[in-house]
């Protein structure tokens, strides 16, 4: 702070912080004018000012100082005119700004700084202000709009595009300026010409009003129908073949049960009119035609046999598995006690280890153990003793259960066929059968997720084996946890 | 026609019928039989429509019906006894070839009384059968109504 003469420009009176601030002794300044404080190349303007109208009090804004060393900062002035000693004169106030100049123009330099960043963003970049007129977007966003920065810049939304308030994204916009809520969002833009795009719109509030970052996922947005599209019209082919299938499976259904009354039916006929005939009082049979009549009435038993075992292998394929747990141990004495017939007169050993319990379908795995057992039965028939043995073990993936006995046998060379409908290793003669048990067991087995093999040696016996997955095994073990 | 039987057997087959009337013979019941050839006649008799709209007061002791039939079958016939309130109480017994679940399942679920798959085997046919003819139309008591004993 200090005094200087309205005419000469003369310093008259400095204080303590001028000294301190400007370098020169109290004497050195008043040896001095106010130009003297500032480069040369600011006088003129000084001077201008200073014949400018002269009122009592004037800021007079900014100017450049110098020290006695040269250092220059910036100040802003105050000033107002006094009578000092009797000379008109003016005191003026200084106040050092350089500092906040600074922290201005690093605040300007930032602001500059970030514009560039938004500028060269892949992401489209507005700022719409409260009155959604556009007061930044960068070149992306433009583009976005199939526009230029110029054609956008100061110019409302509604302006450019017509009728965007009654779009969704315009609601989500207004809760933005409104309510300051920010918003991320898919939106669907539809240009003046017609044409679409799609872009992920995130909405913050700004102080300006709402910057908005936008990103082109028309590309993504495209792929993504074209994916629904094709997991529709697979969905659709998968119906269509489910629908045929069910419908194969309905003829399948209507020819076993056609079978299973039909065939049956003339069976029947053949073998009640061959005993009505046996029986028929006028007709006298020799040896020789009544060998006939068996014969022709064995064959319709036979084949009501083979009938009724070509249902029970299609029933097992095409019924649906009724899953639970099932008791092997329980499951395997009932068999044993059905086939009580088969055992009258003979001398049978049973060994039946402790078996598991299984997941599966009792009713299908009761087919499996009658058919299996019912074969031990009747390929051990020879033996004076017959011993049978169920047994079971378990590997890493699966419970293998096994029937072996100590019947007949087979070629292992044969032992492909044994599983084949149809398929036997043995004449009626010999064994009677229709050769469709084993392929039964295979298939429920199969169904079970699991499979079958035979091994055996003429004369020597024969193992047939199952092997049950893993999943279908029981929850034993966490039964026994939860103990 | 005014036979009123104790029996009313609905099967197409004629060789069918036949065997049947044989087993049925067994036990003397062939006589007591009356056959119709499909499940529009056997309605005819027991409504007493068309051919037997002259037929004499009274429901059979016992009706026994193959399921598969022309025009109306098995099926359909037991569906409408049972739910006539002045024919569902006849005893009912179906007489097929069929041993497929669905039948089963479907018959009783219409109220069936009993069940009987006929046997491909003679001997075990005329076994079931006289069986069949003996209980229904013997020893069991049919419902008030019903044709008398002779």
């Amino acid at each position: 702070m200090w005094v200087y003469d309205a005419k000469t420009l003369r310093f008259l009176a400095v204080n303590r912080a001028a000294v301190e601030k400007y370098g020169y002794s109290r004497e050195e300044f008043l040896a001095m004018t106010i130009k003297d404080i500032r480069p040369p190349e600011d006088v003129p303007r000084l001077m201008e000012n200073l014949t400018n109208a002269r009122v009592d009090f004037q800021q007079s804004g900014l100017w450049r100082h110098m020290s006695k060393t040269g250092e220059m900062f910036e100040v802003e002035i105050v000033s107002h005119s006094l009578e000092f000693d009797g000379i008109p004169s003016r005191l003026v106030l200084v106040n050092d700004v350089t500092r906040r100049r600074r922290a201005e123009e690093a605040a300007k330099e930032a602001a500059l700084r970030y514009r560039t960043t938004l500028d060269h963003m892949l992401e489209g970049c507005q700022i719409i202000d409260r009155d959604y007129r556009y007061v930044y977007v960068n070149d992306v966003a433009a583009r976005h709009g199939r526009t230029t920065k110029g054609d956008l810049l100061g110019h409302t939304m509604m302006e450019k595009y017509p009728g965007i308030e009654q779009s969704e994204m315009f609601h989500h916009l207004r809760r933005c300026v409104e309510q300051r809520v920010p918003h991320v969002m898919e939106n669907e833009f539809t240009y003046p010409d017609g044409s679409k795009g799609w872009f992920q719109l995130s909405m913050e509030p700004v102080p300006e009003g709402v910057f908005i970052l936008s990103s082109d996922i028309t590309k993504e947005k495209r792929q993504e129908e074209e994916l629904r599209a094709y997991r529709e019209q697979l969905e659709q082919l998968v119906k269509q073949r489910t629908v045929q299938l069910e419908e194969v499976n309905r003829e399948l259904e209507a020819f076993s049960y056609s079978v299973s009354h039909d065939l049956r039916a003339p069976l029947r006929h053949i073998s009640g009119f061959v005993e009505l005939l046996r029986k028929h009082k006028e007709i006298s049979l020799d040896e020789t035609a009544r060998r006939y009549m068996d014969v022709i009435a064995g064959a319709a038993v036979h084949m009501g046999q083979l009938i009724d075992d070509l249902l029970v292998f299609s029933r097992m394929s095409r019924t649906d598995l009724l899953e639970s747990s099932v008791d092997l141990n329980g499951l395997v004495k009932e068999v044993i006690a059905d086939l009580a017939g088969e055992q009258r007169d003979r001398t049978v050993k049973w060994e039946v280890g402790d078996l598991p319990e299984v997941n599966g379908d009792r009713a299908m795995l009761r087919v499996v153990f009658s058919n299996l057992l019912g074969n031990a039965l009747k390929y051990t028939r020879p033996r004076d003793i017959a011993r049978i043995e169920v047994g079971s073990r378990e590997d890493d993936f699966s419970t293998i259960i096994w029937v072996k006995d100590n019947g007949v046998g087979f070629d292992m060379k044969y032992k492909d066929k044994l599983f084949g409908v149809f398929q036997r290793l043995h004449s009626v003669e010999e064994f009677e059968g229709t050769g469709i048990g084993l392929a039964t067991v295979r298939r429920i087995i199969s169904r079970h997720g699991g499979t079958t093999w035979a091994e055996g040696a003429v004369n020597e016996g024969a193992t047939i084996y199952c092997s049950l997955p893993e999943n279908a095994k029981t929850i034993q073990g966490n039964q026994e946890w939860r103990t | 026609m005014a036979d009123l039987k104790r029996i009313l057997l609905a099967e197409d087959n004629p060789a069918d019928v036949e065997l049947t009337l044989s087993a049925l013979a067994e036990h003397n019941l062939a006589n007591e039989v009356v056959v119709v050839k499909d499940g529009e006649q056997a309605l005819d008799y027991l409504y007493r429509r068309g051919q037997y709209s002259m037929r004499g007061n009274g429901n059979p002791a016992v009706i026994l019906l193959d399921i598969k039939m022309p025009k109306v079958d098995g099926l359909a016939v037991l569906k409408t006894i049972k739910e006539d309130k002045d024919l569902m109480t006849i005893p009912v017994v179906m007489l097929t070839s069929s041993r497929e679940d669905r039948d089963l399942a479907e018959c009783y679920n219409l109220g069936v009384n009993a069940y009987v798959v006929k046997p491909v085997n003679f001997d075990e046919f005329v076994a079931a059968v006289s069986k069949v003819g003996l209980f229904w139309g013997v020893i069991n008591e049919p419902p008030p109504g019903s044709v008398k004993k002779r």
